[in-house]
């Protein structure tokens, strides 16, 4: 029969939770860099629906329209708000690849069009 | 020993990775949060302008702007004179994000018709180079070219618009307007406001923003504002004359007295009430958005633009219907411009141009020798150079509003 010391048990114990810890730690990275990297794509999807209000308050782009972004889509819809002339209704939707919806941003923007545009 | 210091070390990694990924997803979270109700908050504040039909307080939730709860908002629509004052207050948790807007009334009466000229049944004459651009509702008598000094009316058409038939009464400026201003004009404040009597005032420079609340005041004797600075949400009161010099300056600020007297070339932009007379100097200019109003209880009103003045923004002047004779009257001298609208109840002599609306009971012209009704002779009054931009001071309600600026903390 092996006969373990104290000493030699604790050494391993020791050993054990150092292995654990250290692969913990380890996991702990990925999952935290994973997060991470989606919480920052997170926040840049929903700076591109920002974007996409701010250029049709803008710029007048008033027109439904589907984008590609970095493996996601990105859908706007426009719809005269209450029918008073001048202002819309903006729906900026951000989906993944299997359709799955993200994130949305609504708006409300007035834009004149001019009769010479 | 080395195993105790490993593990501690590993243990300081792990909580410094867990804490830090803690923060980041917190900033995160309050980023999306800045990001979002920045946008909303604009959306709100939009949908005030446009949507004539909301009741104030207002909590923006009939937009459906977000499904997420902790998004809250708090409207409220105050009055500054003759202009509106929309406060906006956006929650998301802690973060708050108030934003103030200065605005007036989208729409003029009567669709934005350059002439109501009240039906006393005389016909509207016009002379020399006089051009009415925009549709006017005239008196049934109708409009004539005619002579004055000689000079007959050179313009193809009478009108530049359509011709309407007015009424004979003028269409009405807002109720609750009229009274706001006659309670200021009447010295009438509120214990909870802030009063400050004019004789305590040890500086020359008073600055008081509009998150504030209205700094009044309050002077009973006559002022003479020369060398001094006042900006922001505060009225001036005063039981007496008060004359503005040049050196005066004066940004976004209400001045109430019997009497209001701009001297020579004075430039700037505020809302100035008298109960008796507002007299314009020469080469005055009151910028936009600039309103003059004098509410007369004994109709005799008197309004005095000199050569040279512009005024951007509104003038106005009201009768009392309980007095017998009306003797308001207001001269805009040759070389003026206003640009904005003009409700006169009295009678107006025009020598320049206006880029806007007028509603007047009657107007005048006088020469040397003679005195003539309804006529009017080298002047421009334009509808269409009104700008697309303009707010009106709250004369119409009923319409969207226009915003002028956001007002700064």
């Amino acid at each position: 029969m092996i006969k373990i010391k104290a000493s030699t048990l604790t050494e391993v114990i020791v050993a054990l939770v150092i292995i654990s810890l250290v692969t913990g730690m380890f996991f702990t990275i990925i999952i935290k860099v994973g997060n991470y990297n989606r919480n920052r794509k997170y926040l840049l999807l929903n700076q591109q629906l920002l974007e996409l209000v701010q250029e049709a308050k803008q710029y007048g782009y008033l027109d439904d329209e589907t984008l590609d972004y970095e493996g996601y889509y990105i859908q706007k819809k426009v719809k005269p708000f209450k029918e008073i002339p001048g202002v819309w209704e903006i729906t900026a939707e951000a989906f993944t690849t299997q359709n799955k919806k993200l994130m949305e941003h609504k708006a409300i923007i007035e834009y004149q069009i001019l009769e010479t545009e | 020993m080395y195993a105790i210091f490993i593990m501690l070390i590993t243990l300081i990694v792990i909580g410094s990775i867990i804490t830090i990924a803690f923060h980041h997803r917190n900033y995160m979270e309050r980023e999306l949060a800045r990001q979002n109700l920045v946008s909303y908050t604009q959306s709100v504040l939009t949908a005030v302008l446009c949507d004539s039909t909301l009741s104030f307080p207002w909590d923006g939730t009939s937009l459906n702007l977000t499904e997420n709860p902790n998004y809250t908002f708090l409207v409220t629509k105050e009055r500054w004179g003759g202009y509106y004052i929309v406060s906006i207050t956006g929650k998301y948790g802690n973060y708050q994000l108030q934003k103030k807007a200065l605005c007036g009334t989208k729409g003029v009466l009567n669709d934005g018709a350059a002439l109501y000229l009240n039906d006393n049944n005389n016909a509207l004459s016009i002379s020399g180079n006089t051009q009415l651009i925009g549709d006017c509702y005239l008196p049934k008598a109708g409009i004539k070219a005619s002579y004055m000094e000689g000079d007959y009316y050179r313009g193809k058409k009478l009108v530049y618009g359509d011709i309407l038939v007015s009424g004979n009464v003028l269409p009405t400026i807002d109720e609750e307007y009229l009274t706001y201003v006659g309670g200021l004009l009447q010295g009438k404040l509120m214990k909870t406001d802030s009063i400050l009597d004019f004789s305590s005032i040890t500086t020359s420079e008073f600055y008081n923003p509009f998150y504030n609340k209205t700094l009044y005041l309050v002077s009973k004797e006559p002022l003479f504002l020369n060398r001094c600075k006042f900006t922001g949400n505060i009225a001036i009161i005063s039981s007496q004359p008060v004359t503005i010099f040049p050196t005066a300056e004066l940004t976004d600020v209400m001045v109430i007295a019997p009497k209001i007297i701009f001297k020579k070339e004075w430039v700037g932009y505020l809302q100035a009430y008298a109960r008796d007379t507002i007299l314009l100097e020469q080469d005055v200019r009151l910028q936009f958005p600039s309103t003059i109003g004098v509410e007369s209880t004994k109709n005799l009103g008197l309004i005095e633009l000199n050569r040279g003045v512009r005024v951007d923004g509104n003038i106005w002047m009201t009768k009392n219907s309980k007095e017998k004779e009306n003797k308001n009257s207001c001269s805009f001298f040759p070389e003026t411009l206003v640009h904005g609208i003009t409700q006169i109840e009295g009678k107006l002599s025009v020598g320049g141009k206006i880029y806007g609306s007028v509603y007047v009971e009657k107007f005048i012209y006088k020469t040397v020798s003679s005195y003539y009704e309804n006529h009017l002779y080298n002047v421009e009054i334009n509808a269409k150079a009104r700008s697309p931009f303009y707010a009106s001071a709250a004369l119409n309600k009923k319409r969207g509003c226009n915003l002028i600026k956001m007002l700064e903390p």
